[in-house]
């Protein structure tokens, strides 16, 4: 009995794994677990309609589906409007197309397929971009990080930082050249903020905290050091 | 001559200053009110400060800063002023690096408390680093001098950053306090602790932390005290900045078997109104066994220069 069991489980499964691609196919989906994703959404009709082709269109592009389907269950999740959705869709695919393109002007094709392999590249390098990080910042930004995950993750998140405290992207693409160029640890990069708190208490401008910065991190083999040399 | 001339004279002889420093040269000019809620009584003030910092070559690094402010109150009868100096240099010794600092304070019109005053205090330090995960230790010979006695001290210690979001320093210290009246010498061996954590991007705290034995020929000096001090900063963004700094400070006299327990929590909020102008509002409420309360108000603007 148990081997009759085991025996119709097989069969099941064997039948599963045939119609699964072809149901894929006809949805024209071929990422599994983007098409399972969507498929847990459970979409109406008119909505995976609208939805699926620009999946299909991403999958098209080779560009990270997995982002998009994310975006799609953020959308869900949220009851946002259908419309809202294709609208964050078609401005991340235009996004993350222009992740590409820098990725690949930074490093070159070669180099560059190899870097975005990896969804949370493509993923930190969109963020950057959909927070109004300029193009020319984020290709000085890849170019400073030459393929290397950690140095464009700490890196950016300064420059991020630094945006958001209003700070102007090309003072801290200079600031950033000159950590990059210093002996401490990128991942103390987001210290660097801390400066500009300690700045703004002692009335110094945000101009001169950002000179010395540039002046001193050079020769700084820490970031205590640096703190040392510009407080 | 009316108050408002000899603050248009002094704006005149400060941007003419300005105008001669070298060129690494910063600083900030401003107005303050002070008002002692307590008391009833207000003050106003003007302050100034001013930074220069340069590599004299790429292994030695100079930094002078000189700072002062001047207060009159309102019915333009007691004035107050102190005056802050500093120079320091760091020389960088591969991956270490010894740091010599000479700081003056003083005043010279003195103030309710005190006449004119100059106290020094010198700091030497050797830090020793191992890499930026590992326990770097240091080791400071440091003093301070004031018109009762002199301090001289060794403390040794190590700064630990585990994660990138917090670090902590460890120090033990031995000092010997002379009394240039009478001759005697208190020792005095103290553990401190320092904590520093990043809350986001936006903002951080420092708890400080001391404990302190003395030992003294005077019954009025021999006993324990400690601190603990707290700061947080929160900045949303470059504009605007909220400071909070809680403080408890208490001493026990063995000799005399007393406590003595203060407190006090300051509150300040800086603004950045353009680049190089800024505005701050602060206040502080000191709970003390001599003035049950004390709380003070105090409001100003400080207009910058430097690299802009």
């Amino acid at each position: 009995m148990a081997k009759r069991t085991l025996v119709c489980a097989k069969l099941s499964l064997g039948i599963i794994l045939l119609i699964l691609p072809a149901a894929m196919l006809s949805g024209g989906i071929r990422n599994v677990q983007a098409y399972e994703a969507l498929n847990r959404l459970q979409l109406q009709k008119t909505e995976q309609e609208r939805i699926i082709p620009l999946i299909e269109q991403a999958e098209e592009q080779e560009l990270p589906t997995d982002y998009l389907i994310l975006r799609i269950q953020e959308g869900v999740a949220k009851k946002i409007p259908l419309q809202k959705i294709e609208a964050a869709l078609q401005q991340d695919m235009a996004v993350l197309e222009s992740a590409r393109t820098l990725v690949y002007t930074a490093l070159g094709p070669v180099r560059g397929e190899g870097f975005l392999k990896d969804t949370a590249h493509w993923n930190r390098i969109a963020t950057l971009i959909k927070e109004g990080i300029g193009q020319q910042h984020m290709l000085e930004l890849l170019q400073l990080a030459d393929g290397s995950y950690d140095q464009l993750r700490h890196a950016g998140g300064l420059l991020l930082a630094l945006h958001q405290w209003e700070i102007d992207d090309r003072t801290s693409m200079h600031i950033i050249k000159s950590l990059t160029q210093s002996e401490i640890s990128s991942d103390e990069y987001r210290n660097v903020i801390t400066l500009f708190q300690e700045a703004l208490s002692r009335h110094i401008p945000v101009s001169e905290m950002a000179e010395r910065i540039i002046r001193f991190a050079a020769e700084s083999h820490s970031f205590a050091q640096l703190q040392r040399l510009t407080r | 001559m009316r108050l408002s001339t000899i603050i248009v004279i002094i704006c005149f002889i400060l941007s003419g200053m300005v105008s001669a420093l070298p060129a690494q040269t910063t600083g900030f000019v401003g107005i303050q009110g002070i008002y002692d809620i307590t008391d009833d009584t207000g003050s106003i003030g003007m302050r100034g400060n001013l930074d220069y910092r340069t590599l004299i070559d790429p292994d030695m690094y100079l930094h002078a800063a000189f700072s002062g402010e001047g207060e009159i109150d309102l019915n333009f009868t007691n004035t107050s002023d102190r005056l802050l100096m500093q120079v320091d240099s760091t020389w960088f010794l591969a991956d270490d690096e010894l740091y010599a600092a000479v700081t003056a304070e003083g005043s010279i019109g003195g103030n309710e408390d005190s006449s004119s005053y100059l106290f020094p205090d010198w700091d030497i330090t050797y830090r020793k680093f191992f890499g930026y995960r590992a326990i770097n230790p240091f080791v400071s010979y440091r003093g301070s001098s004031t018109q009762e006695s002199i301090v001289n001290g060794i403390k040794v210690g190590f700064i630990h950053a585990p994660k990138v979001e917090l670090s902590y320093t460890v120090g033990i210290s031995g000092d010997v306090d002379t009394y240039f009246a009478s001759g005697e010498t208190d020792v005095l061996a103290s553990l401190d602790l320092q904590l520093s954590q990043l809350i986001g991007l936006k903002g951080n705290w420092i708890t400080y932390g001391s404990f302190t034995y003395r030992t003294s020929q005077d019954n009025t000096r021999e006993g324990i005290s400690g601190v603990l001090r707290s700061e947080f900063t929160y900045a949303p963004t470059r504009r605007l900045q909220v400071h909070v700094s809680p403080a408890g400070y208490w001493e026990y006299l063995t000799q005399l078997s007393q406590w003595n327990i203060s407190g006090e929590i300051a509150l300040r909020t800086d603004i950045e109104m353009t680049p190089w102008l800024f505005g701050y509002l602060s206040s502080s409420i000191a709970v003390s066994a001599d003035a049950l309360w004390d709380v003070t108000v105090t409001i100003g603007s400080d207009i910058a220069w430097g690299s802009w």
